[in-house]
């Protein structure tokens, strides 16, 4: 079968390249390509297009042309046609679980299909848990519940610490009123995941069922937060995504390392998005945080500007993201060595929002470091570190506190403070300098040593790097 | 039934084989959507009709010379000439609407209807006049919008029908893109324009709002449903970069409003005080008793957000209780892009379930109510989600076309993306590519569907794209037809299906003056109690007329009514018999 399908492949396309008489427009022939192509702008996206069916033009007889054929198509939602790809895949090699694997992904839309596929591609290899999980939703899909379950379940013996399975058997007990078996399997997905929309959601319904209003609220209370990767990870799929080629993907890809803060990968796919008259302040906003994260800081500043022009012809450009930006641009201006343009934006901030922790912590650290305002520093800190983190609040606002106090010369209250500080953020090199510090002040350098050695196990590389290698050395030649 | 014209071969084997047709179509219906009608011609039904048929042979025999539903659009001589729709701006407004309203506006016993016009695409600013098509005795219509001062001007997108005054007639609200309007009915078959006057002002997107009484204090108050904030300076690509039309993830949400009619012609923003404070991106709205606790709640369906369920305290706020109930998201857990939502008992068990549309490749869903104070999403095990997954819904509605007793569903479809062209579509190059078919399904009685667009004649086969959709038995023939509103145009469905002698009854509720919107009205019979609603809020951007409508299917007797009105008083009624238009009066019936 096999060799009869690359025999016909060869008709159809590679004779083209034996005698090299035919163009490429004609060896292209019979590759499939979407109908709507030509519509298609983005010369980026034609030019993968055409090179994904070049490579297939030239190598017919290779699942892997084929397949990559395939993921530009499926990325950019070209559905049928990927599919097409992805069954010419399998037929060349119809031992490879992938090319099934892709194909179920290809036609999920519909699941009655979908599932007829999953079941193929797991004959070849029931190893792969996102298989599983796919193939369990298409089977709900389609109504045939009764095995269901058992793929979700073989999901979770492959991958233990997934919550989707988990979540899936828990949203079916649910779905058949079983209750205490849907919160059993609920609980267990929120143990490897509480922070799961989906999970507490489902916990939300169950608890009313039985009786138990409160943690029915407590759990739709939860729910409200969408989860940020509702998902499971899937290395085969994620071959897929980086076939994207169109400003969707690069913007996707651009948010995920974002979020993940893998800000090197993030300001290169987001720098692409950025170069094509891009108007959304968000994703300037992305780009300029992302570049503040690899210490590019005047191209941060630069994109963060964009960010704030962009804003204001932005209709439903929200508080909350304003106040970012202004405070990325007083942080991004404080990199790149101009501290006193930093100023303006925190006050802008806090203006734009007087009850913005934020915005008081990061306006009474600049007076501390940079204005001289202290009295003002001491308030803003003051107000909060009031607030705890049930309201909003972070205990960062204690190390601002603590050191506004060092500045002033208040050197126990700053003790005090940056102690507390110390305890509730552990990690941090600058609470670590900070508490040096006010070891220092209150001249206890043994302490003082310790805590600026620990900021410097901590980070090399942080900010005040420099200040606290310069007082060890300081303290060490006394 | 006018103009209804059925094959003789098909009158013969109506009357020789009624018992058994009703087996067929009434319980367990066998029709096959895979089979083509085409493929019998009129010649193989004259001939096989000479020897017995098969079960088979006979339904495909009926559903070829009976469609359910038959256009009656051009008989009823509606002034909207189709003119080709201009092709579109990706503006997402010119999408979304609008709405149509089937109700009786100047009481004279039949139902007029309101269409809400939106301005072209690309020509946001134009004017564009809602119609009110009033029903003239022969049937036919004629476009009084002007004359009547109901020709509201604006962005239209939907319209909310009752009577505020409680005044005997009906007022209108109408939703924009922009300003909405409120009409007050002078009873003489003319309209005042009363917005301001009663208080409502400010440019939103409004899309579909609903009349009801929340406060029990006798008159009928409002909410409106709020789209988003819409920035016409953001433009959407596909995946593919192309351009397309933003989806609202695009935009903020906003919130909605609640008015409280003060009884003296106005009504007070109550939005905050209620505690209507989350925000959505809402389209549909849906005000019944959901909880079962005799107070009327809201269901917002919001766009690719949660939906609400605003549970009505009974203290003049409302919690929103979705996510608990299970009615925030499907059951996956997600939140899907909720467009049209109805109401109904479609399992017979006494209790509200709920439906509503969405985009394709989602399913629509059914959320089934159960005896443990949530609901349960269905689609799946309805057989509706095997079915629906290739459609961008919007307007829908629980209605028993066939009077057999329980509630079928129709639903009208059109996407908000390009796809693949439908066959059939013809409303230009442009729009072919959003054009859809729409559904109809039959419930078996236990809320189980079977998917029979094939047999609803023109109502399925005219692929374009729509929007609203109402209900009323506009030609006054006891059984329920339907009114769809599309992108550009209406068109009227004549409900035609064979209902075998199924027996019906319709019931008006009335408190006072005032249809009782909210009232929840059962019929007892020997067998079984079945409930339906004053409703005429539901689906999308649309208002159904203001009864109850009961199939009965054989049964001749009904042994009482029972009314639950919304102020929470119950009553009992002895019926006056079937295949009648009730109308009953609160307090003339024995307390509950």
């Amino acid at each position: 079968m096999k060799r009869i399908f690359l025999v016909i492949l060869s008709v159809c396309i590679g004779i083209a390249r034996v005698d090299g008489a035919i163009s490429q427009s004609n060896a292209l022939e019979g590759i499939p390509a979407p109908r709507d192509l030509a519509l298609v702008s983005n010369k980026r996206l034609v030019h993968a297009v055409d090179s994904a069916r070049s490579t297939v033009a030239y190598n017919p007889g290779s699942a892997a042309a084929w397949g990559r054929l395939g993921h530009v198509y499926l990325a950019h939602e070209w559905r049928a046609e990927a599919a097409g790809c992805y069954r010419n895949a399998a037929q060349i090699e119809p031992d490879a679980f992938r090319w099934l694997y892709y194909l179920g992904r290809a036609v999920d839309n519909d699941p009655v299909k979908a599932a007829d596929v999953y079941a193929q591609a797991i004959e070849l290899d029931s190893t792969y848990a996102p298989a599983h999980i796919h193939y369990a939703n298409a089977l709900r899909s389609s109504g045939k519940l009764k095995i269901t379950g058992r793929h979700f379940e073989r999901a979770s013996e492959l991958a233990p610490r997934n919550p989707f399975s988990e979540l899936r058997l828990g949203q079916l007990a649910l779905s058949a009123k079983q209750f205490e078996k849907a919160r059993d399997h609920l609980q267990r997905a929120l143990a490897l995941n509480p922070k799961q929309s989906e999970v507490h959601a489902a916990l939300a319904q169950v608890y009313l069922a039985l009786g138990d209003k409160e943690s029915s609220r407590r759990h739709a209370q939860a729910a409200q937060i969408p989860t940020k990767y509702n998902e499971m990870p899937d290395p085969l799929y994620e071959e897929v995504e980086k076939a994207g080629v169109s400003k969707f993907w690069f913007t996707r890809r651009g948010r995920r390392y974002f979020m993940a803060k893998d800000f090197d990968r993030a300001a290169e796919e987001l720098a692409v998005v950025v170069s094509e008259d891009e108007k959304n302040p968000l994703i300037w906003y992305l780009y300029g945080v992302s570049l503040l994260g690899i210490e590019r800081a005047n191209e941060a500043v630069a994109a963060l500007e964009r960010a704030l022009s962009a804003s204001r012809g932005y209709d439903h450009q929200n508080e909350n993201d304003l106040l970012k930006i202004y405070n990325s641009l007083a942080i991004a201006h404080g990199r790149s060595g101009n501290p006193e343009l930093a100023g303006p934006y925190l006050q802008k901030a806090l203006a734009l929002n007087p009850a913005s922790i934020r915005a008081m912590n990061n306006l009474a650290f600049y007076y501390a470091e940079n204005d001289g305002n202290l009295d003002e520093a001491l308030n803003l800190a003051r107000e909060a570190a009031k607030v705890g983190p049930e309201d909003g609040g972070h205990p960062m606002s204690l190390d601002t506190l603590g050191w506004v106090y060092f500045k002033r010369g208040n050197y126990s209250a700053a003790l005090k403070t940056l102690t507390l500080a110390a305890k509730l953020l552990p990690d941090s090199p600058t609470v670590y300098y900070h508490l040096g510090m006010a070891y220092f002040g209150n001249r206890d350098n043994r302490n003082a040593l310790k805590a600026f050695k620990i900021a410097l196990k901590l980070s090399s590389n942080f900010p005040e790097a420099d200040e606290t290698i310069a007082m060890i050395r300081e303290i060490e030649a006394q | 039934m006018r103009n209804k014209i059925i094959l003789l071969s098909t009158a013969l084997y109506v009357f020789f084989f009624a018992s058994l047709i009703h087996d067929v179509i009434g319980r367990t219906p066998p029709i096959s959507i895979n089979v083509s009608v085409t493929q019998i011609t009129p010649e193989m039904q004259f001939n096989d009709a000479a020897k017995p048929l098969s079960d088979d042979n006979l339904s495909r025999l009926i559903n070829l010379s009976a469609p359910y539903f038959t256009e009656i659009t051009s008989e009823s001589q509606f002034s909207d000439a189709p003119d080709p729709l201009p092709d579109g701006t990706y503006s997402l407004p010119e999408i979304m609407g609008g709405g149509v309203s089937v109700f009786d506006y100047d009481g004279d016993g039949d139902l007029d209807l309101l269409q809400i016009v939106c301005p072209p695409p690309g020509k946001p600013a134009r004017p564009a006049p809602n119609r009110l098509y009033r029903q003239l005795p022969d049937g036919t219509y004629r476009n009084v919008a002007s004359a009547a001062g109901l020709d509201d001007p604006g962005y239209g997108q939907g319209a909310a029908v009752g009577d505020t005054d409680n005044d005997g007639d009906l007022d209108v609200y109408v939703t924009n893109f922009g300003r909405d309007a409120f009409y007050l009915n002078n009873g003489d078959g003319t309209f005042i324009d009363a917005t301001v006057t009663a208080g409502f002002s400010g440019d939103h997107w409004s899309s579909s709002a609903a009349f009801f009484d929340y406060d029990r204090d006798g008159d009928l108050d409002l909410y409106v449903v709020r789209y988003l904030l819409f920035d016409s300076g953001i433009t959407c690509r596909s995946r593919n970069d192309r351009t397309v039309y933003c989806g609202p993830q695009s935009f903020e949400g906003v919130l909605d409003a609640l008015y409280r009619n003060n009884g003296d012609g106005t009504f007070s923003d109550v939005t905050a005080t209620a505690g209507i404070a989350s925000p959505g991106k809402g389209l549909g709205v849906a005000c019944a008793d959901l909880t079962g606790d005799g107070w009327v709640d809201i269901y917002v369906a919001n766009d690719q957000e949660a939906n609400h369920l605003w549970v009505n305290n009974g203290d003049g706020t409302f919690t929103d209780e979705a996510v608990m109930r299970g009615v925030a998201f499907n059951a996956y857990g997600e939140a899907e892009a909720s467009m049209g939502v109805t109401v109904g008992d479609v399992n017979g068990d006494g209790r509200l379930d709920l439906f509503m549309t969405h985009l394709r490749d989602e399913t629509n869903t059914l959320y089934t109510a159960t005896e443990y104070g949530i609901f349960v999403d269905t689609s799946e095990a309805s057989g509706l989600a095997a079915v629906d997954r290739g459609y961008t819904g919007f307007g829908c509605g629980f209605f028993d076309y066939d009077n057999d007793g329980d509630l079928d569903l129709a639903l009208v479809n059109g996407a908000v993306r390009r796809g693949s062209k439908f066959p059939g579509a013809n409303v230009g190059e442009f729009w072919n590519l959003y054009a859809e078919p729409n559904l109809l399904f039959q419930n078996d009685g236990s809320g189980v569907f079977t998917h029979i667009s094939a047999l609803a004649g023109a109502f399925a086969n005219q692929v374009e794209v729509s929007r609203g959709l109402a209900f009323g038995d506009v030609d006054l023939d006891g059984d329920i037809d339907m009114v769809v509103a599309n992108l550009k145009g209406m068109r009227v469905f004549r409900n035609d299906a064979l209902r075998l002698n199924n027996h019906w009854l319709r019931v008006r509720a009335m408190d006072g003056n005032r249809d009782a919107i909210g009232a929840e009205v059962t019929v007892v019979t020997a067998d079984a109690e079945c409930v339906r609603l004053i409703l005429p809020g539901y689906s999308y951007l649309s208002s159904s007329q203001l009864r109850a409508h009961f199939g009965l299917g054989t049964i001749e007797v009904v042994e009482s009514i029972k009314i639950k009105w919304p102020d929470g008083d119950r009553e009992r009624f002895k019926p006056l018999g079937v295949d009648r238009e009730l109308t009953l009066h609160k307090g003339s019936g024995d307390a509950l």
